[in-house]
């Protein structure tokens, strides 16, 4: 029987990679038995089993699809002694020395990550990136042949479910004026006080009044509580710290949003964009790692040295017009046809069947 | 109607002119981006200064604790000379009254001290801006404050600078 077993280093109940594996579980299925292994399963993720109970004694036919994010090294010790053909999933790796001044330990995993990829390479015999930025990023460690496919993307996942009441409600009451919105995990790459910072600019300085959803875990907690204490000293008003949501409640703020907002440094996909996209939300960005090719015309890419200022402009901008949020709007579902779950899942299988 | 990159760059370029405008007009002070990003940095390092600071506290206390037992089976009699091990053995056994009465006393002494620690670890961390309540936040509150409006002092010290050169020039 086949088995083709899926291999990440966490897992959370709304992580990204996480969910993408939920989605490949599915797909793999109707090839035989699959199950996803995680080095660090979060408190309550019950579908995913710990790395500790993956069966070692099983035979060379057996396939590993690994979803590559970050260095671990009982994963990298697992990947490295066990005689199953590996399919690498690359989903990229965040920059280490942003973290070196305020996380040095994760600092040393990620570029732990980047070794491990490289003394894995041998033992791949199917590189999948998904992203063209970061299939790149992998041929320029010497893989050859890296496949694009956004393998287990489910942009309208969220579009799909009831909003939350309860966060609707909420946000009714917190939110004065249009919602901007911002998804991501609190890791300094992201930088989240560029738009705390951008929110004093334009309730300060422009006079505009938005109000500013910030959403995901505080993965690295002193950058959260950072940003959250500089928008509580220069008192700027509308920024709610909303922190880890439910799909549902998020799902309830991407309904109300008038707008996505990131500073991110670093970007190999951002599923968060496409969900945006999925929820007819034009995005703000910067042009930088895989952004370009997921935004494209829908959504408005300033230069890599875009400070707050220049974002707080943007946002005016767009703010006032209306048509052109529109069109953008348009043109993100229209991109999002380049990231079909079924066309990407179909693909996967298909190159996945020239290996095993 | 799909907006398409000509689109894009207008915006851009209309975003780029706006910026420019406000900065000269004033509204965007010079150096303000980079004001901004030095106080959240400052924010920033305190928080890992102090939680650094902090954990290396609790260590201490923690270590402290552990050396807090005194007993007298930890004095050490043994020798590698068997007649000097029979000779601690008998000072040990005529002294031991002392020993234990100088232990009860560093026992006694130690308990005082772990009672005080008790007491002063919780308010260095509240001072240090740890917890969440408590005079300490407001005052690592009021420090932030006072840095921020520092920084604006020497932000409106530079423009009267360049506003006496300007007036100079005029006059000349």
């Amino acid at each position: 029987m086949t088995e083709i077993h899926q291999v990440l280093v966490g897992a959370g109940q709304t992580d990204a990679i996480t969910n993408m594996a939920r989605v490949l579980r599915e797909a793999l299925r109707t090839l035989g038995q699959t199950e996803i292994y995680a080095q660090h399963p979060a408190p309550g993720v019950d579908d995913v089993l710990p790395l500790g109970q993956f069966p070692r004694d099983g035979s060379a036919g057996r396939t590993i699809v690994f979803h590559a994010s970050g260095g671990d090294p009982d994963v990298f010790e697992l990947l490295d002694s066990v005689a199953e053909r590996i399919v690498l999933i690359f989903h990229n790796i965040a920059p280490a020395e942003q973290f070196d001044d305020v996380d040095p330990s994760r600092a040393e995993m990620l570029r732990l990550g980047w070794r491990e990829l490289e003394q894995l390479h041998p033992k791949v015999c199917l590189a999948i990136a998904d992203s063209k930025h970061n299939a790149k990023c992998l041929t320029a460690i010497g893989y050859e042949d890296v496949k694009v496919i956004a393998a287990g993307v489910d942009a309208y996942r969220l579009h799909r479910l009831t909003p939350d009441p309860a966060m609707w409600h909420r946000l009714g009451h917190e939110v004065h004026g249009p919602l901007l919105m911002y998804v991501g995990q609190s890791v300094p790459h992201k930088r989240p006080e560029v738009l705390v910072q951008m929110q004093y600019l334009l309730t300060r300085h422009v006079g505009r009044f938005p109000s500013l959803a910030m959403v995901g875990p505080p993965t690295v907690p002193v950058v959260n509580a950072a940003a959250l204490e500089q928008a509580r000293v220069l008192r700027v008003p509308g920024c709610l710290f909303y922190g880890q949501l439910t799909d549902s409640e998020l799902a309830a703020v991407y309904r109300r949003a008038d707008l996505f907002v990131t500073a991110s440094m670093h970007e190999g996909l951002c599923i968060p964009i496409l969900e945006a996209m999925a929820a007819g939300v034009p995005v703000v960005g910067r042009s930088v790692g895989a952004l370009p090719d997921t935004v494209g015309d829908a959504g408005l890419l300033l230069p890599v040295d875009a400070g707050p200022e220049m974002f707080a402009e943007a946002v005016g901008e767009l703010l006032d017009d209306e048509s052109l949020r529109r069109r953008m709007a348009y043109q993100g579902r229209q991109r999002l046809r380049d990231f079909d779950e079924a066309a990407a899942t179909a693909a996967f299988l298909d190159v996945l069947a020239g290996v095993v | 109607m799909p907006t398409n990159a000509d689109d894009l760059d207008e915006v851009l370029e209309r975003i780029r002119d706006s910026v420019q405008e406000r900065r000269d007009a004033g509204d965007y002070p010079p150096g303000l981006e980079q004001q901004l990003d030095r106080h959240y940095h400052h924010i920033l390092k305190g928080f890992d200064a102090e939680v650094e600071a902090i954990t290396a506290l609790r260590l201490a206390v923690a270590n402290l604790r552990a050396q807090s037992e005194f007993d007298l089976a930890r004095v050490d009699t043994w020798s590698k000379n068997p007649v000097k091990r029979l000779l601690h053995r008998i000072i040990g056994k005529l002294t031991i009254r002392q020993t234990r009465g100088v232990l009860t006393q560093l026992q006694l002494f130690s308990n005082a001290l772990d009672e005080v620690l008790a007491s002063l670890v919780p308010m260095v961390e509240s001072l240090a801006g740890s917890g969440t309540k408590g005079d300490g936040r407001e005052r690592g509150d009021l420090d932030k404050r006072l840095h921020t409006a520092l920084d604006r002092i020497g932000l409106l010290e530079e423009r009267l600078d360049r506003s006496l050169e300007a007036s100079d020039d005029l006059s000349v």
